[in-house]
């Protein structure tokens, strides 16, 4: 059910995206315009007197926060806001929940896809019926709310695929996009041919990207038909091993015919960005957010985002979501100020800076933005419902992911077979409960 | 006069008192705490609990076998590490302290990769050791016709890449212990045993090896409680994988304790942790210390 | 005087220069991570991926400018001096104190605290960060700087305990027996008598504690939350995502982090020995 609302949401935003793409962005003059008039008005409610300091936590960096920060201190002269940083995944968890387990929660933080660990801790002010939230299109707001609990505001709509360098295509002769798993294989053995190395996965367990093309696989084949197999996950009806299974295998021919190799888990983002950018390798693993760094690396570079392709032909998904909330602590001893960051962040002048900077979508109504145009191809597969992250609805999401990204490492080591894997995931499912 | 006694001793106490608290506080009460916690069901959410027992013990290693396997890979690092320290750093010191030219220079060299953070070293190898076709040593051993080599990428060689770059980062460390007990050893010994007709290695094994015996306890302290608590340079080196392949127990206490909430379970095997290194230490301790007293 | 030293005034010439040759070659490999990170530092990050081991085409100091402005670097920098240099100071009175009782008096009460120090060094104590963040959270120490400093000469004891008490029982026991019969009080003797004469072992103290303190990441991470007391370690933490990585500002700040401790340890090496030397082996 709540996989559909998913697709529902996705569309909406993408609809969104490809309004906005269409309307001018072309030209690639960064014409944002802010339209909404109402949005504005709601900033300046309620001023805060007295001068506090609130913490936020984020995975985001400072630096890619500060102009949003900038913008909020100007607004909101009196509220100090003190930035911690967290990296993304284990270290930012550990940080969050060990403050939380402590007591000692931020003011105000950020939430991904375990954000069901949060929000059942309790962890998480319920914000439903604050007046910023209209500001958000009601199918996003859906996203982050549980049983009519509002746990945050939505901030970014991410998605992500296989990028490729569109000059080496052309060199090697790869049409573009791919139909079906057979004209991604076809095309790695385009590449080799002229001695270009087709992918690389940034493997290594410190970026465990391994998961993301088999994650890829099952999403064409199994999620683009089956909708309610979230659901059936959470209420016993299914197993991984049973749902997944199949899936899996076909990714595992990757491996045997040599495209999925070991040597990927000693690689880390910072590896196989570099490869990418100079033309090394022909094909990785990215996002909206990544294409500012790269770019940034080798302005010359040509490349385009495109969905992954199932075994059926035509079966074409990407990994999309809502990205992270911003979330306000419970027990936070000011949450008034707290609340005016989210507040601020419901505007145009709150997200807008942070937008531009990852290319993601934004959930304002009736705002404009611009992507960087590298992302265009994968906006209808987004417009046509088929962008998926499963992981953010299954009950026992953390233990569950976990599961999953270690045993596709241990597979691609050798130690584990592809059968054993959604085995492995439906043990963790089911001992998650155990304290 | 045995009141007098104690007074005296107090008069000394009272020197041992902000140490003894700063310690208790900072170091023992999270220990005690964390021993409490494991006899109940805390969840890190309130502080409603009930006891349980050794209910945790128990999960702890029946549950998932993921303790079991990181206290097995930490128990073997800390057995290669100190193994390799011992037999590395006392020729390495024995070659430091004698007179070859730029000895002072030498031992700067060889302490020196002690000095920067574990994050660090562990980043900056991560990098180095790197199975992409630019990583550092993969480029070096290129030039002389080998292939690239997946160094944290494999589970064998990734235990391998941590021993090594252990190696590289504390042999010097331990060596400065051995070549300060060298300095304390007198020359007559040698001049003893030169008349008795000793050749370099003979004297090495009879005089300068049980000599030893006071650094070689320390350096194998250090290096068995250095070892077993290690972390950072495994998070940053290769993030416990590839899979749980090089998963280390601090690591594994921190990702099922916090981030998957199985706080008593985590609670339980961090007292494990402390006991297993409490009980290995004192053996080592006793064992070396009836070295010692061997041979006076 | 050691093994090697016997035997050279024989054999010196040819044993001594193979020896020097092999150690040379062993510290050139040592060194190697360091070449290979400062080297990478003055490049392009086009240069730095096509040609890692080679010396600059072109030196650039881009890198080291945006590091410095992304991990504030004089904040930071300060931060790190504020914290190690109280943690150090305290360290030394705090320790040497303690050390001096429990290795002159030989009570019971003595050789337990002799063993409750050391067992601090087994305690795993990034395995039992929540506890230890209830404690800090209970003190009101998280977010101060008192509150970090405490922690570490606090977790520091059980090494620099150790450290110091090995080191007094090489001290001669006479001066403080005579001042002792003069009338003088412990504490008067540990201040005026033996914390002079422990000198040697001061400085080695300084130097280790020093480090960890400079290199400290977890609970500088957990305590330090505040941006304004950010360290030096944690500010190379935040620029490592899994997003994105800008490797050549990354590097930058690695070589930052690293000098100041270098440019410490240079002028404090040779007390590292001399310290470990007179006594602490023999603890």
């Amino acid at each position: 059910m709540k996989n559909s609302l998913k697709i529902i949401s996705s569309l909406c935003l993408t609809g969104a995206i490809l309004f906005s793409v269409a309307c001018g962005s072309q030209s690639n003059s960064s014409n944002t315009t802010t339209s909404s008039t109402g949005t504005q008005a709601a900033t300046s409610t309620v001023a805060v007197e007295k001068p506090t300091t609130i913490r936020l936590l984020s995975w985001w960096p400072q630096s890619q926060m500060q102009e949003s920060l900038d913008a909020f201190s100007k607004v909101n002269p009196n509220i100090t806001i003190d930035f911690q940083f967290g990296q993304t995944g284990d270290p930012y968890n550990n940080l969050a929940k060990t403050q939380f387990a402590a007591g000692e929660g931020p003011d105000v933080f950020v939430i991904g896809s375990n954000w069901k660990d949060f929000q059942k801790a309790g962890y998480t002010l319920d914000i439903a019926g604050k007046p910023f939230t209209s500001n958000f299109s009601d199918t996003a707001l859906k996203a982050t709310n549980l049983d009519g609990k509002q746990y945050g505001i939505p901030v970014d709509s991410w998605f992500s695929g296989i990028f490729i360098n569109k000059d080496l295509a052309e060199q090697a002769g790869v049409k573009l996009p791919f139909n079906s798993l057979d004209d991604f294989v076809a095309a790695c053995d385009a590449f080799k041919k002229i001695g270009v190395k087709p992918l690389g996965v940034a493997g290594g367990a410190k970026s465990q990207d391994v998961w993301r093309f088999a994650y890829c696989e099952i999403f064409s084949d199994l999620y683009n038909e089956n909708t309610t197999f979230d659901s059936d996950i959470n209420s016993g009806k299914t197993t991984f091993a049973e749902g997944w299974t199949p899936a899996l295998k076909n990714w595992y021919t990757l491996v045997d015919k040599g495209i999925y190799t070991s040597d990927m888990l000693g690689m880390d983002v910072a590896q196989v960005d570099a490869e990418f950018t100079t033309g090394k390798v022909a094909m990785t693993y990215g996002g909206n957010w990544s294409v500012d760094g790269w770019k940034k690396a080798n302005p010359k570079l040509n490349i385009t985002m495109i969905p992954w392709a199932g075994v059926k032909p035509g079966s074409t998904s990407l990994m999309a979501g809502v990205g992270m909330s911003w979330s306000v602590n419970a027990a936070s001893k000011n949450i008034d100020s707290s609340i005016k960051w989210l507040e601020f962040m419901s505007t145009p002048e709150g997200l807008l800076p942070l937008q531009k900077k990852l290319n993601c979508g934004i959930f304002l109504k009736g705002v404009k933005y611009d992507l960087a145009p590298e992302l265009n191809d994968a906006l209808t597969t987004l417009a046509d419902g088929k962008g998926f992250d499963p992981w953010a609805y299954w009950d026992n999401s953390t233990a569950v992911q976990n599961e999953g990204m270690l045993a596709l490492q241990q597979v691609l080591s050798g130690k584990m077979k592809i059968e054993d894997v959604g085995a492995a995931m439906d043990k963790a499912n089911k001992s998650a409960t155990t304290k | 006069m045995k009141i007098k006694q104690i007074k005296q001793e107090l008069s000394y106490e009272i020197l041992v008192i902000p140490a003894v608290v700063l310690f208790t506080i900072f170091s023992v009460l999270p220990l005690l705490g964390g021993l409490f916690l494991s006899f109940t069901d805390w969840d890190g959410l309130s502080f409603n609990f009930k006891f349980v027992g050794i209910e945790n013990y128990i999960n702890a290693f029946t549950v998932s076998d993921v303790f079991l396997i990181s206290f097995e890979h930490t128990l073997f690092i800390a057995a290669v590490t100190t193994i390799l320290f011992t037999i590395l750093a006392i020729p390495l010191a024995v070659i430091l302290d004698s007179k070859i030219p730029f000895t002072k220079f030498f031992r700067a060299a060889f302490f020196f990769p002690s000095v920067p953070s574990a994050l660090v070293v562990g980043y900056m190898w991560s990098f180095m050791l790197s199975s992409s076709s630019y990583g550092f040593v993969n480029t070096i051993l290129g030039n002389f016709g080998i292939s690239p080599i997946n160094w944290t990428g494999d589970p064998t060689l990734a235990f391998l890449s941590i021993i090594v770059v252990q190696l590289w980062g504390w042999t010097g460390w331990h060596a400065v212990i051995y070549i300060a007990n060298l300095q304390s050893i007198p020359t007559e010994y040698y001049e003893a045993a030169k008349i008795d007709g000793a050749n370099i290695i003979q004297s090495f094994k009879y005089v300068t090896l049980p000599l030893l015996t006071p650094a070689m306890s320390m350096s194998i302290l250090f290096s068995i409680t250095g070892a077993m608590k290690i972390y950072d340079i495994v998070y940053a080196l290769t993030g416990g994988g590839p899979g749980t392949s090089t998963y280390v127990v601090v690591q594994a206490i921190l990702k099922e304790g916090i981030n998957l909430g199985k706080y008593g379970m985590a609670n339980a095997a961090s007292i494990v942790l402390f006991l297993v290194i409490l009980v290995i230490t004192l053996i080592q301790q006793k064992v070396m210390s009836r070295r010692e007293e061997g041979m006076t | 005087m050691s093994i090697t030293k016997m035997h050279y005034k024989d054999k010196k010439n040819v044993l001594g220069y193979i020896l020097t040759f092999v150690v040379l070659l062993a510290v050139l490999v040592i060194c190697m991570p360091f070449y290979y990170i400062v080297v990478n530092t003055f490049k392009t990050m086009q240069d730095a991926t096509f040609h890692p081991i080679s010396l600059p085409g072109r030196i650039t100091l881009d890198n080291y400018i945006n590091a410095l402005k992304i991990m504030n670097f004089f904040r930071s920098f300060s931060n790190n001096i504020i914290i190690t240099f109280f943690t150090v100071l305290f360290s030394v009175f705090i320790c040497s104190a303690a050390a001096y009782p429990i290795a002159r008096r030989k009570t019971k009460l003595n050789s337990f605290l002799k063993f409750y120090f050391v067992s601090g060094l087994m305690v795993p104590l990034q395995a039992i960060i929540i506890p230890l963040y209830l404690v800090m959270k209970s003190m009101h120490f998280v977010n101060s700087f008192h509150g970090i400093i405490l922690l570490y000469i606090g977790t520091g004891c059980a090494f620099n305990v150790f450290l110091y008490q090995g080191f007094v029982k090489t001290i001669p026991y006479d001066i403080e027996e005579s001042a002792l019969i003069d009338g003088c009080s412990p504490i008067r003797i540990y201040w005026s008598i033996v914390l002079p004469l422990m000198q040697p072992i001061t400085a080695t103290v300084i130097v280790y504690q020093a480090m960890i303190t400079w290199n400290d990441f977890l609970s500088a991470l957990l305590f330090l939350q505040s941006s304004k007391l950010q360290t030096m370690v944690l500010a190379v933490n935040s620029n490592i995502g899994s997003f994105a990585t800008d490797w050549s500002n990354l590097i930058c700040m690695m070589v930052l982090t690293i000098l100041p401790v270098f440019i410490f340890f240079i002028f404090m090496q040779k007390y590292i020995i001399k310290g470990l030397t007179s006594g602490a082996v023999k603890g």
